[in-house]
């Protein structure tokens, strides 16, 4: 008689690679968000400028004598700004409830007792925000940017401003990055995600409202970078040129987040634990 | 070659200045061991250092020679099943434990299926689809630990499983736990109750103040126990003529009147438990519940650790 081998059989399938892994994370996430209809309305809203600007550049080739609208870059670095309010909405919703939720559900340790490292679970939820922001910013900039052409008689536009969808991606990644780490940070911070939300709009109201106080007693224009979100519009100006009512900080501001992102990934690599460490 | 699965070495953990765990050195085999020990003995600091879930301050746990510590391959031969809730309350518990499957790298078809299968284990298909914030406190139990069984790992490990069962999804799940071992399963169950263990294991652990106090055959642990008076609450209206009668029998070393009964102490307990329904029904005796805390764990320890 046959005495078959009794012991542990592990699973001999096919596996998906460690290093998508944490798509499942960030897929899982989109499918939970797409489910929800307040959701869906709330980025078909996220169009409405969009649009708008779309409409502009039909009006300008089809009524040129009109002098509607100068397109040029300051017409895309706008746009950006403009959709950078997307930026605080889509932060406080979905983005302030990504990492918060799992620590009031105590989720992370289920995470994190999967082949999943940390830094796969961060970038699962980073990619979630990042993925929504990207769609405000990065995918109306192209499109504008690729309608102009295609409105375009010419190629005048085109040589004056070819740089411009280069422009349009790296101000919308390194944004999308800098603002997503953000959300993340403030997410780690608390189980309720209330609570991450207010802690959001305070840190944008407060370091807004801080900017403007020190430039009003030292009548320096570079302290604006103070605020989180008009570092992130100065940033636009980095990549697109030009200057605001503040002039063009573009330098400073893109240092001043890369050491924020610093204060975010410390912060996420301390809060986002599977065990809550009690001393 | 030990035939050890699990090994932790010199295996240590503080919080500050508080010791979580001390020194523990460990071989584990394939079948179940259960960890036993008090509330706050270091249970589930073990076996959260053993998940990888904590960084040891000094030591390590191997699985297979592979330290776990910060290696998430070895995960994919773990399956840990938490003490505390850990669900997404609106996700249908297919959904929950689906999505967790697929964390091991199936693909979606391969991660449904592991997890219907998962979920039968653990008897929850009826409720599959229903959302996890509306199962009951058992059902919570049976989806962590249908989660834990989904991508069906070498060692399993199970932090207080049976807490908030009923006994019938308590008597499935220890079957269960011992079909695995049988199926060439290493499973560690920790457990602060001495015949939770004992109806899964003969092989158990004693944890206490973090440190492994004794190990081995389940019998002894309860030889030992049986030397220490072992406390059984009588809920009775009766209080009188049931404590005459009780206090002619030689393994009873004390009565002393509650509220609303009596607590007995025996040497003897399960002679106790076998001759008190014959005594209820021959007097008559009206006894409303019996309750044993056995809180005489914490004796047994006391003495193991002297």
């Amino acid at each position: 008689m046959p005495i078959y081998d009794q012991s542990y059989r592990p699973y001999r399938g096919h596996l998906s690679s460690h290093a998508m892994r944490w798509w499942t994370i960030t897929r899982t996430g989109l499918m939970h968000l797409f489910s929800k209809k307040i959701f869906l309305v709330l980025i078909t809203m996220t169009f409405f400028y969009p649009v708008v600007a779309g409409f502009q550049i039909y009006f300008v080739h089809q009524f040129p004598e009109q002098n509607l609208v100068t397109i040029n870059a300051e017409f895309f670095r706008m746009t950006m700004e403009i959709q950078l309010l997307w930026f605080l909405v889509l932060g406080i919703y979905p983005g302030t409830g990504l990492i918060s939720n799992d620590l009031r559900w105590n989720a992370i340790q289920l995470y994190l007792s999967k082949p999943l490292t940390k830094l796969d679970y961060i970038a699962g939820k980073l990619a979630i925000i990042g993925i929504f922001l990207l769609g405000v910013s990065l995918v109306p900039g192209l499109l504008l940017f690729g309608l102009q052409l295609g409105f375009s008689s010419d190629t005048k536009f085109l040589t004056s401003f070819w740089w411009i969808p280069f422009s349009v991606i790296g101000y919308s990644v390194s944004a999308s990055f800098a603002w997503g780490m953000i959300v993340l940070a403030l997410s780690s911070l608390s189980k309720n995600s209330r609570y991450v939300g207010i802690l959001l709009i305070a840190l944008v109201f407060a370091s807004g409202g801080m900017a403007l106080f020190f430039w009003g007693i030292t009548d320096a224009e570079g302290v604006i970078i103070i605020s989180v979100i008009d570092e992130l519009k100065q940033l636009s100006y980095l990549f697109f040129g030009g200057q605001g009512a503040f002039g063009n900080h573009g330098f400073a501001a893109a240092i001043t987040l890369v050491f924020l992102m610093g204060v975010c990934a410390a912060t996420l690599r301390r809060r986002v634990r599977a065990v809550e460490v009690v001393k | 070659m030990t035939g050890a699965v699990l090994e932790c070495r010199g295996l240590s953990r503080w919080y500050g200045q508080v010791i979580g765990i001390n020194d523990v050195n460990l071989d584990l085999a394939p079948g179940v061991t259960g960890l036993l020990g008090p509330n706050g003995a270091g249970k589930s600091t073990l076996l959260k250092l053993i998940t990888g879930q904590i960084k040891p301050s000094r030591g390590t746990v191997s699985l297979h020679g592979q330290t776990v510590w910060d290696n998430p391959d070895v995960m994919r031969r773990l399956g840990f099943c938490p003490e505390q809730d850990a669900l997404y309350e609106n996700l249908t518990g297919l959904s929950f434990v689906a999505s967790l499957a697929r964390l091991n790298g199936y693909s979606r078809a391969e991660a449904r299926e592991r997890a219907l299968k998962a979920i039968g284990k653990v008897d929850l298909l009826d409720a599959k689809d229903k959302k996890v914030g509306g199962y009951s406190k058992g059902m919570r139990q049976r989806i962590k630990l249908a989660q834990a069984l989904v991508h069906e790992p070498e060692v399993l490990i199970l932090d207080e499983p049976l807490a908030g069962m009923d006994p019938l999804a308590r008597r499935s799940t220890i079957r269960l736990i011992r079909e695995i071992a049988a199926d060439g399963g290493t499973v560690i169950v920790s457990s602060h109750i001495l015949h939770e263990v004992e109806a899964m294991t003969r092989s158990i652990l004693l944890v206490h103040h973090g440190r492994i106090v004794a190990e081995g055959n389940v019998h002894e642990i309860r030889d030992l126990i049986d030397e220490h008076p072992h406390r059984i609450f009588l809920g009775t209206p009766e209080i009188r003529r049931v404590a005459e009668a009780l206090v002619k029998w030689d393994d009873v070393q004390g009565i002393r009147v509650d509220d609303e009964g009596l607590v007995v102490e025996t040497i003897r307990p399960d002679a106790f438990y076998s001759r008190l329904p014959g005594l209820v029904l021959e007097h008559n005796f009206k006894v409303e519940s019996m309750i044993s805390a056995d809180d005489n764990l914490q004796a047994v320890f006391d003495y193991l650790v002297k």
